[in-house]
This record gives C-alpha cells, sequence and structure tokens, in this order.
C-alpha cells in the first residue's frame, strides 16, 4: 500500500487552530477529510517545525499530534534562498521541504502552490 | 558511499564477511554516518541516540544469550525432538533431511544454496537496518519496534527454555544419545566456493555464542522479518510468493544442518508474526487516538465526512 505524504501549509494551520478564523471552516474540513485517510494509513500528514513553533505545547499534541513534524535546519534557510524569487520565503522553505521529505501534495488555502507539479489539496468551493 | 561499497566488497573477499556485533556495530556506524554526510545537526543528534539504543539491544541480547547458563532453568534435551516426531508422524527432520540429501564427500548445489542462505542471516537484518535509517528515519523506528520486540522475547525464551540444538542432541561427545548422528556441515557450501574466511570467522562467533540458546530460531526470525516488513512495498503478487520461500529456504537449511528443530524455525515465525500483529494494532491505535483528539479539538467526530 502506497502511503501520500501530504504537506499541511502554514496558513491551513493557523485557519485551523484559530476558530474565529473565516476559513477556519473550510480548513477544519480539509483536516477532518485527512485525520481520516491519516487513520486509515493512507495519508501521512506532515508540517514545518516553524509553522508549528508559533503553538503551545498543549495545542500542538491537542490539534497537530497526527502531524510529522519536518524540522527546519540552516540547510534548509540556505537553500530556500535560492529558490526562484516569485515565491514568498515561507513558500520557498515549503518547497525545500517538499523536495527533502519526498512530498507528494499539499492541503492549503491558498494558490500559491498550484504553479508546481503537487497534487492540490483545497477547500471544495474554491477549486 | 561508492566508496564504503568498494571498501566493504573487498573487506567481504579478502577477510571475510564481518559478523561479530563490534565490527558489525562499526561497519553500520561507518554508513549510516557516510549516509549522513550534510545532513542537519538535529538529524545527527537523532543518529547518536538510535546508535545507542542499537548497540544497548545488541549488549541486552548478548548479555541475555550468557544469562542463560547462569539462571539455571531445566535444559529441554528431548521436548523438542518430540514435538518435531508428532509433528512429522514419527520422523525426525534432521535425520531424514541428512539421509536423503547429505553426501559425506562431495558438495552438490543445495549445500552452497543453504550454506549461502544460512549465513544471510548475519547481513540482512543489518543492511535493512542501516539502509531503512539512512531513508527514512520513521520507517527505521517501525523496523526497531518489532525487532526489539522479537529479540527480547527470544531472549526471555532463551533464558527460560535453554534447548539443545539437534546437532548437540546427536553428538556422541554430549551424551545425550537422543538422535542418530548428524553432520554439522552448516560452512561446507561456503567453503567450497572459496568464502574460507567467511567460515572462520563464523567459527570464532560461534564460540562466543550460548549453543543451547536454540528456541526460537532467530536465524528463521530473521529471515522472516525481513522480507515480512518490506512486503507491503512488493506489487507483484509473483514477487511476493518469491521472497516469503526465503524463510522456507531457511527453515529447510536450518534442519538439514542440524542446527534447529523444526519447532525452532516455526516458534520464531510465531513470535515474528505476534510481533508485527502487536506493533501493527499499536499503531493503528495510537493514529486513531491522535486523529480523534484533533477532531475533538474541532468538535467534530471521527469519521466524520468533510
Amino acid at each position: 500500500m502506497s502511503v501520500r505524504k501530504v504537506l499541511l501549509s502554514g496558513e491551513l494551520i493557523s485557519a485551523i487552530a484559530d476558530p474565529h478564523s473565516a476559513q477556519h471552516p473550510q480548513a477544519a474540513a480539509i483536516y477532518a477529510e485527512l485525520l481520516n485517510a491519516y487513520v486509515a494509513g493512507t495519508d501521512r500528514l506532515f508540517a514545518l517545525s516553524t509553522d508549528l513553533d508559533r503553538f503551545d505545547k498543549a495545542t500542538r499534541r491537542a490539534s497537530f499530534s497526527a502531524l510529522v513534524v519536518a524540522h527546519v535546519a540552516n540547510q534548509h534557510r540556505s537553500a530556500a534562498t535560492k529558490v526562484n524569487e516569485s515565491f514568498t520565503p515561507e513558500t520557498a522553505l515549503a518547497l525545500v521541504i517538499i523536495a527533502a521529505e519526498k512530498i507528494t501534495a499539499v492541503a492549503t488555502l491558498g494558490d500559491q502552490f498550484d504553479a508546481l507539479d503537487l497534487e492540490i489539496i483545497k477547500p471544495l468551493q474554491s477549486q | 558511499m561508492g566508496l564504503y561499497v568498494v571498501g566493504y566488497i573487498w573487506w567481504f573477499v579478502a577477510k571475510g564477511l564481518i559478523i561479530d556485533r563490534i565490527s558489525v556495530a562499526i561497519s553500520v556506524g561507518l554508513f549510516i554516518a557516510i549516509g549522513h554526510l550534510g545532513r542537519p545537526l538535529r538529524r545527527w543528534a537523532w543518529l547518536v541516540f538510535d546508535v545507542l539504543c542499537y548497540c544497548v539491544m545488541w549488549l541486552a541480547y548478548e548479555q541475555t544469550r550468557g544469562g542463560a547458563d547462569r539462571a539455571g532453568f531445566p535444559l529441554q534435551v528431548e521436548a523438542p525432538r518430540n514435538i518435531d516426531r508428532f509433528l512429522f508422524f514419527g520422523t525426525d527432520p534432521n535425520v531424514w533431511m541428512q539421509r536423503h540429501f547429505y553426501e559425506a564427500h562431495s558438495i552438490r548445489w543445495y549445500d552452497k544454496v543453504a550454506s549461502a542462505t544460512y549465513f544471510s542471516h548475519f547481513i540482512f537484518p543489518v543492511i535493512a537496518l542501516a539502509a531503512l535509517w539512512v531513508i527514512s528515519h520513521r520507517e527505521w523506528a517501525r523496523f526497531m519496534k518489532r525487532f526489539a520486540t522479537l529479540l527480547f522475547v527470544a531472549c526471555t525464551m532463551f533464558v527460560l527454555l535453554p534447548t539443545v540444538p539437534p546437532w548437540m542432541a546427536a553428538d556422541p561427545k554430549r551424551g545425550y544419545n537422543i538422535l542418530p548422528h548428524l553432520a554439522r556441515h552448516t560452512g561446507r557450501g561456503f567453503s567450497s566456493m572459496g568464502l574460507k574466511g567467511f567460515v572462520n570467522k563464523w567459527n570464532t562467533a560461534l564460540d562466543w555464542g550460548n549453543a543451547i540458546a536454540a528456541m526460537p530460531s532467530l536465524h528463521a526470525s530473521f529471515a522472516l522479518f525481513v522480507p515480512a516488513f518490506f512486503l507491503p512495498l512488493i506489487k507483484p503478487k509473483w514477487l511476493k510468493a518469491l521472497v516469503l520461500t526465503f524463510p522456507l529456504i531457511m527453515a529447510a537449511s536450518l534442519v538439514y544442518f542440524g542446527e534447529h528443530y523444526v519447532i525452532d524455525a516455526l516458534a520464531g515465525w510465531t513470535i515474528v508474526g505476534a510481533s508485527f500483529l502487536f506493533w501493527g494494532w499499536f499503531e493503528r491505535r495510537q493514529r486513531r487516538v491522535r486523529a480523534a483528539r484533533a477532531l475533538a479539538m474541532l468538535s467534530l467526530p471521527l469519521g466524520t465526512p468533510a
């Protein structure tokens, strides 16, 4: 059985964690779907350490313990500076981690990954 | 990495296969270290921790093998032979195989296959562990949990059930005399292929080992363990079936050489199966718990369609 590796983008994680965010319902819906695939063993979920470090331990344990933490090191930051300038620094860093971890899908709310050869998972209404 | 592989092959040809734990640890450590060149410091810290865990596991294993002598549990001499006889309707599989296949003055092709299969025990699990460490730490951890469980149960059994192997039970010098004489010709096939150093090393390794740590057979266990771990990655059914013939060939070799009874191999396979079942269940449960916790934060029950 092949396992799909999915990176949750920083904005998706923020929206999941913030129930007051306008995008929270959409983010929660995507996350619920991914969690079900995670339980079934068909998806492995990743997040950047820089995206998770913003939350306290209790929040991380409660909401994000299903995620594999992709630790961002200096090498990754250095490699991110060499990524095409059309990407934001956060997206460039995500791209470096995507390459390092051989991730094939990205769950996101925005369109920053649309031009890339990746499976993009978005809320239905914005697809 | 290329230089390492060349060096390893040179060592194997010139000095024999690396078998003893310390040399294996050094060679594996070198392989992993080379595989980690250029990786973040955090990964190197993991590496140190993991190597320590690995060394502690093997040291505990070696100590337990020796501890079996000191614990003083009764030696199992006839029980495994009797179980084999029961399973094979009164026939001793070791004796039957040697009578039908063993030729004292000639080495047949199956002697070489059996010998090569036997010695693969010393490299396959280690190669799998080292490769997994370099490729995927997560998969390495999954492998190690199952592997350590297998070793723990096996070591416990070595202490509680010290068992005389068939070659010893048949050796007139030992005085058990519960089987007709069996030739212990394990290294013959490899010697015939010009790998004398390999066999010499093995003889040395045997001197260090605990000869009555026969139940369960770790040779049979490892021979099933490694293919079973990688089986989900293999797509064609014929290839899966082919891979699973390896533990069967190993078990047949062990019985043919008089190294183990059939029941030793069956016990080893049972422990492998139990270890996989337990950790598979535990990991599924862990996933459910984590997902349920996250969904609870979203006020959604598990299994909620998005």
